[in-house]
């Protein structure tokens, strides 16, 4: 199944035909941005555990390493592995997979977004641990 | 982490205190006009970034020649990486992301020629791995070196967490920006810490997140972008989601530099 096939219109772009480029696999990009959205949610889920939950603030302070950075050491060192090593998996997985961009767009999409809310200040600190 | 560029000042980790220099300062504020009333003590006028500034940048003071003066491009350490996080890799950023949002747009087809493509898609690949390396240079030196002196649990063990705070009009040796902000000392600034920060240290991760994925897909399939319209569009929405992410980071930033900053 080719991009065409699944609806994603493709035009004629004679300017390319002299280039005689090959079709690529829609794999590895769907694999980047299902990371992107993993990232981001990592990364705004961590934030409202740790307003939550004292223990998991005191776990994501440990990856200060004596700098002074606080619990958001671990928030981004954490989501940025999240982000980093789905990549890597992903990537990996789908390199040669013909995929459903689209579909693989949109739930990215709508876990970069959950993850973005959960980072907005009045939404986390309402599960505010006393 | 504070270097003393006048002579005969001392550092005592924040800032640069001179005995002789508070006499001469306190002179120039006398001839200058009333003291603000808020300011109940002299060491906080030293304190005020702006008024150690005054010093640096050769403005004479009684009995102070050009000779005497401080150097003229004086910074500390802390001002130095506010500037390179904030100023130097923030405004490459924008630049860059102009010129991306601009190179993404035009790859339409029938817009270019072939050697116009090959030509522009170079330029629009380095740029956007280019814009990656810098948003991720841009929050590791905002977290993990500049963040870290925003912070700063200056309070005496077993004293009020904001006593350090008594009366200042800008943040202290005994005062941190976040506990500034946070006391309300100097008007009602707790929001800046609470909703401005806390969304700005959180929320700026996600740009380079999304700004690595734009530069793998453009990088990933070069010119073929141009031929597939829905592509070439959800990139440059992630290319503007990332930037939107760091907007905030920026915005947030340059006020908070303005209200508490670290110098």
């Amino acid at each position: 199944m080719n991009a065409t096939e699944r609806g994603d219109r493709i035009v004629d772009a004679p300017e390319l035909e002299p280039l005689h480029l090959e079709d690529r696999v829609d794999g590895p990009a769907a694999a980047v941005m299902m990371s992107a959205g993993i990232g981001i949610l990592v990364l705004g889920l961590l934030t409202l555990l740790s307003e939550a939950s004292v223990p998991v603030h005191d776990f994501l302070e440990k990856f200060e390493f004596g700098l002074g950075v606080g619990p958001l050491s671990g928030k981004t060192l954490l989501a940025s592995a999240g982000f980093l090593v789905s990549w890597a998996v992903l990537g990996t997985l789908m390199r040669h997979q013909e995929v459903d961009l689209r579909r693989w767009f949109w739930i990215a999409f709508t876990l970069g977004v959950l993850g973005a809310v959960l980072t907005f200040p009045p939404v986390f600190q309402a599960f505010a641990a006393d | 982490m504070v270097g003393c560029v006048v002579a005969g000042m001392e550092c005592n980790g924040m800032e640069c205190l001179d005995r002789e220099r508070i006499g001469l300062i306190r002179t120039k504020h006398s001839e200058d006009g009333p003291i603000p009333s808020r300011v109940r003590s002299w060491n906080q006028v030293l304190v005020r970034s702006h008024e150690v500034r005054l010093l640096r940048t050769g403005s004479t003071l009684p009995g102070e020649t050009e000779e005497t003066g401080g150097a003229m491009f004086d910074l500390s350490s802390r001002e130095f990486w506010t500037v390179v996080h904030g100023l130097v890799l923030g405004t490459a950023f924008l630049l860059l992301f102009g010129g991306g949002l601009a190179g993404l747009w035009s790859m339409r087809a029938g817009h270019l020629t072939t050697a116009g493509v090959q030509e522009r898609m170079r330029r629009l690949v380095v740029g956007m791995w280019v814009m990656a390396a810098i948003a991720w240079a841009t929050v590791i030196t905002g977290t993990w070196i500049v963040y870290p002196w925003y912070r700063e649990e200056l309070a005496e063990s077993g004293a009020n967490e904001f006593a350090g705070c008594a009366d200042a009009i800008l943040p202290t040796t005994t005062c941190s920006p976040r506990d500034f902000l946070r006391s309300n000392v100097s008007g009602d600034t707790a929001s800046w810490h609470t909703f401005g920060m806390e969304w700005k240290e959180h929320i700026a991760w996600a740009a380079p997140f999304l700004v690595t994925a734009v530069a793998f897909i453009v990088a990933y399939y070069g010119p073929r972008i141009i031929q597939r319209p829905w592509l070439r569009t959800v990139t440059i929405v992630m290319l503007v989601g990332g930037f939107a992410a760091a907007l905030v980071g920026g915005l947030y930033g340059a006020f908070l530099n303005k209200i508490a900053p670290i110098a």
